[in-house]
C-alpha cells in the first residue's frame, strides 16, 4: 500500500513540472511589459530599466525558468505588483477563504447528491426518481453564476434571509456554498445512482435475498457499500472540481479567495499573483486527486495490483 | 437511409444472382449501424427534446436578423432596465436600453459558433493526437504526460490562464475553450484506438499487407468515430457554459457583444432592480447548455450497442 502511494506521489513530480512550465509560458505571452507594468504610469526608462534589474527580468528566458522555478520551491513568489506586498502573505488569507467555501460546498454536495443518487436507484422510476434525474440534468446545465445571481436575487434581496456579499460570518457562507455545490450535487446524484443500479444488478444481490435477508440489509448492507467504492474516487475529485468552480462562484458573491485573486489579477495585469494563484490551486487540484487514487487503492484492493 | 447509389437498404440486386426456381424467404433489410442508432435515438423522447432545443437554437442563430424585433446594438438611453412586456420589449431592455429579447436571439449566433469552434478545434487536434498516442508506446508517454499537465487545472482555469495570455475578444475565447476541451478528446480516441488495435480485423489487414498508416485512418479511426461523436455533441454545450463564465469574468467576450455571458456579467449589477436582465440571458444558457447534453446522453445509449434492446 505504502509503495503505491509512493509511487502515486511521484507521478506528480513531472505533471508539476509541466504544470509550471505551461504556467511560466503563458506569462511570458503575456500583452504588456511587467516592468512597465510595474513602474507604473509616466515613469522613467531608466526607473522601468531599474525593475527590469530587481526583478531578474532582464535575464535569458532560460535562467528566469530556472530562477522562479528556485524560488517557488521555497514558496517565495516576488512581491504584487498592485499591494507591492509578498504574494505568499496575500494568498495565504485567501487561500483560507477559498478552503472554507470549497469544503462547505463538498460538505453539501455529499449530504444531498449521495441520499438522492441512493433513493432514487432503490425506488427506480418513482417520483424521487425523476426528481434525482431532473436535479442532476439542470445542475449540470446551468451556469453557476447564473444560479447564484438568482439566489442572491430571491434569498437576499427579496426575502433578506442572507446577506448579498462578502464573507465575515456563516451566514455569508450558505449562498456561495451552495452554488458551488450545484454541479456537484447533481454529478454525485448521477454517479450514485448509475453506480448503485449496477450493484442491485448484481447476483450477489440475488444470493441475499435468497437467503431470506430483509431488503434494508440487503440495500444498505450489501448493495450499498459496493456502489459506495467509485463514488468515494467521484467525491475527491468532486472537491477538486469545486476550486476550479470557486473562480466563478467568489466573484459572483464578493468573496476575498483565490479565484477573484486571479481574476482580479488578470485584470489588472498582477502577474506574480496570477502566476502563483494558478501554481497554488493547480498543486490542490493535483494532490486532492493524488488523494482520491490512495482512497480507491485502500477500499478496493484490486486496483494496487494494476 | 439510403445508400450511395440511392437504393434502401437490403433492395440490393440479389435476385440476378438467385438461379432461377429457387425460392427465398424475402430478406429482412439489413440496417446500417448509423440507420439503427438514429431510430434508437428517436424512440428517446429525452433526447428528442434536446434535439429540439438544439434545433431551436440553430435557427434562431440563422434567422437572427428575421427574428430579433430590434437592433441588439440599439441603445435608448430614455427606456434603460425597462421590465419585460413594456413598449414593445417582450423581455424588457438592459441597461443601455437595448432590447433583451434581440441581444438574446443575436446571442444565440454568439454562442453556437463559439460551441462550434471549440468542437472544431479540439477534434481537430485532439483525434490525431489521441489517435498517435494509443498507437505508439513512446509517443503516449509524451502526450500522456502533456494530458495529465493540461488535466492538472481545476475546472475553467486552464482556458482562465489561457484567455489571460491572449488576450480578451470572441476568437481567443474560442482558442483557450479549445485547448481546454481538448484532453478529453485525445484521452476518448487513446483508448479507442489501444482496444481497437488488439482486434483480429486489424490483424486481419495487417495480414493482407495494409500499411500501417493504412490500418489507422482506414481500419482503426473510423471505428472510433462513435464516442467521438458522442464527445463532441456534449462538449458543444460544456465549450458554450465556459466560454459564457469567461466572458462573465470580464476577460472572454467583450461588449457591446450580445454574448449571454456578457450580458449577465453587466446585469448583476441591476439584480435588485431589473431581474429580468439576469432570468433571461441565463435561462438562454441553460436551455442550450441543457439541450446538448440531453442530445449527447441519447447518442451515446444509442451509439453504444450494449444499450439496444
Amino acid at each position: 500500500m505504502l509503495s503505491y502511494a509512493v509511487r502515486k506521489l511521484l507521478t506528480l513530480i513531472p505533471v508539476m513540472l509541466g504544470v509550471y512550465t505551461l504556467v511560466f509560458l503563458v506569462m511570458q505571452v503575456l500583452p504588456g511589459d511587467p516592468a512597465k507594468i510595474r513602474a507604473g504610469p509616466g515613469a522613467s526608462a531608466e526607473a522601468i530599466e531599474n525593475i527590469r534589474h530587481q526583478f531578474g527580468l532582464d535575464k535569458p528566458i532560460p535562467v528566469q525558468y530556472v530562477l522562479y522555478l528556485e524560488k517557488a520551491v521555497r514558496l517565495d513568489f516576488g512581491r504584487s505588483f498592485r499591494t507591492n506586498q509578498p504574494v505568499i502573505d496575500e494568498l495565504k488569507t485567501r487561500y483560507a477563504n477559498t478552503l472554507q467555501l470549497t469544503v462547505a460546498a463538498t460538505v453539501i454536495f455529499l449530504s444531498l447528491g449521495l441520499p438522492l443518487g441512493v433513493i432514487a436507484a432503490v425506488k427506480r422510476n418513482s417520483i424521487w426518481d425523476g426528481l434525482a434525474i431532473l436535479v442532476s440534468l439542470l445542475g449540470i446545465s446551468m451556469p453557476a453564476f447564473w444560479l447564484g445571481l438568482l439566489l442572491i436575487w430571491y434569498f437576499s434581496v427579496k426575502l433578506g434571509w442572507f446577506p448579498t456579499f462578502g464573507f465575515s460570518s456563516p451566514k455569508h457562507l450558505i449562498l456561495p456554498a451552495f452554488t458551488l455545490a450545484s454541479y456537484g450535487i447533481a454529478y454525485t446524484a448521477r454517479y450514485t445512482r448509475s453506480s448503485m443500479l449496477e450493484e442491485l444488478m448484481q447476483d450477489y444481490v440475488t444470493t441475499a435475498r435468497a437467503k431470506g435477508l430483509r431488503e434494508r440489509t440487503v440495500l444498505y448492507r450489501h448493495a450499498l457499500r459496493n456502489a459506495l467504492i467509485p463514488v468515494v474516487t467521484q467525491a475527491a475529485l468532486g472537491f477538486g472540481l469545486m476550486l476550479g468552480g470557486a473562480v466563478v462562484v467568489e466573484v459572483v458573491f464578493t468573496v476575498n479567495g483565490v479565484g477573484k485573486l486571479i481574476v482580479d489579477g488578470i485584470l489588472y495585469r498582477d502577474y506574480p499573483v496570477v502566476q502563483a494563484a494558478v501554481l497554488l490551486l493547480a498543486l490542490n487540484f493535483v494532490l486532492v486527486n493524488l488523494l482520491a487514487d490512495i482512497a480507491y487503492g485502500y477500499i478496493d484492493p484490486r486496483v494496487r495490483l494494476q | 437511409m439510403n445508400d450511395k447509389a440511392g437504393r434502401a437498404p437490403g433492395q440490393d440486386s440479389v435476385e440476378t444472382a438467385v438461379p432461377a426456381g429457387m425460392v427465398f424467404a424475402p430478406l429482412r433489410p439489413s440496417r446500417s449501424f448509423f440507420s439503427l442508432a438514429l431510430s434508437q435515438l428517436l424512440k428517446n423522447k429525452v433526447a428528442v427534446l434536446g434535439g429540439l432545443l438544439v434545433v431551436v437554437e440553430i435557427v434562431v442563430a440563422i434567422l437572427a436578423p428575421y427574428l430579433a424585433p430590434f437592433d441588439p446594438l440599439d441603445q435608448d438611453l430614455k427606456s434603460t432596465l425597462l421590465p419585460p412586456l413594456t413598449e414593445g420589449h417582450l423581455m424588457g431592455t438592459d441597461d443601455l436600453g437595448r432590447d433583451m429579447l434581440s441581444r438574446i436571439i443575436y446571442g444565440a449566433r454568439i454562442s453556437l459558433l463559439v460551441g462550434v469552434a471549440v468542437v472544431g478545434i479540439a477534434t481537430v487536434v485532439g483525434v490525431p493526437v489521441g489517435a498517435a498516442a494509443g498507437y505508439s508506446r513512446k509517443l503516449d508517454r509524451w502526450i500522456s504526460m502533456g494530458v495529465d499537465t493540461l488535466l492538472a487545472f481545476p475546472g475553467i482555469l486552464l482556458a482562465l490562464a489561457i484567455v489571460a495570455a491572449l488576450g480578451p475578444g470572441l476568437i481567443n475565447v474560442m482558442i483557450a475553450v479549445g485547448i481546454y476541451s481538448m484532453p478529453m478528446y485525445i484521452r476518448v480516441v487513446r483508448a479507442q484506438v489501444l482496444a481497437l488495435k488488439e482486434r483480429e480485423f486489424t490483424t486481419a489487414a495487417r495480414a493482407i499487407g495494409v500499411r500501417e498508416t493504412g490500418i489507422l485512418f482506414r481500419h482503426i479511426l473510423p471505428n472510433c468515430m462513435g464516442p467521438v461523436i458522442v464527445q463532441a455533441t456534449i462538449n458543444v454545450g460544456t465549450a458554450i457554459l465556459s466560454a459564457a463564465s469567461l466572458s462573465f469574468l470580464g476577460v472572454g467576450v467583450q461588449p457591446p457583444t450580445p454574448e449571454w455571458g456578457a450580458m449577465l456579467s453587466k446585469s448583476r449589477l441591476y439584480v435588485v432592480t431589473a431581474p429580468h436582465a439576469v432570468t433571461f440571458p441565463g435561462l438562454a444558457i441553460m436551455s442550450v447548455v441543457l439541450g446538448f447534453n440531453l442530445l449527447g446522453d441519447g447518442l451515446r445509449d444509442a451509439l453504444d450497442p450494449r444499450f439496444r434492446r
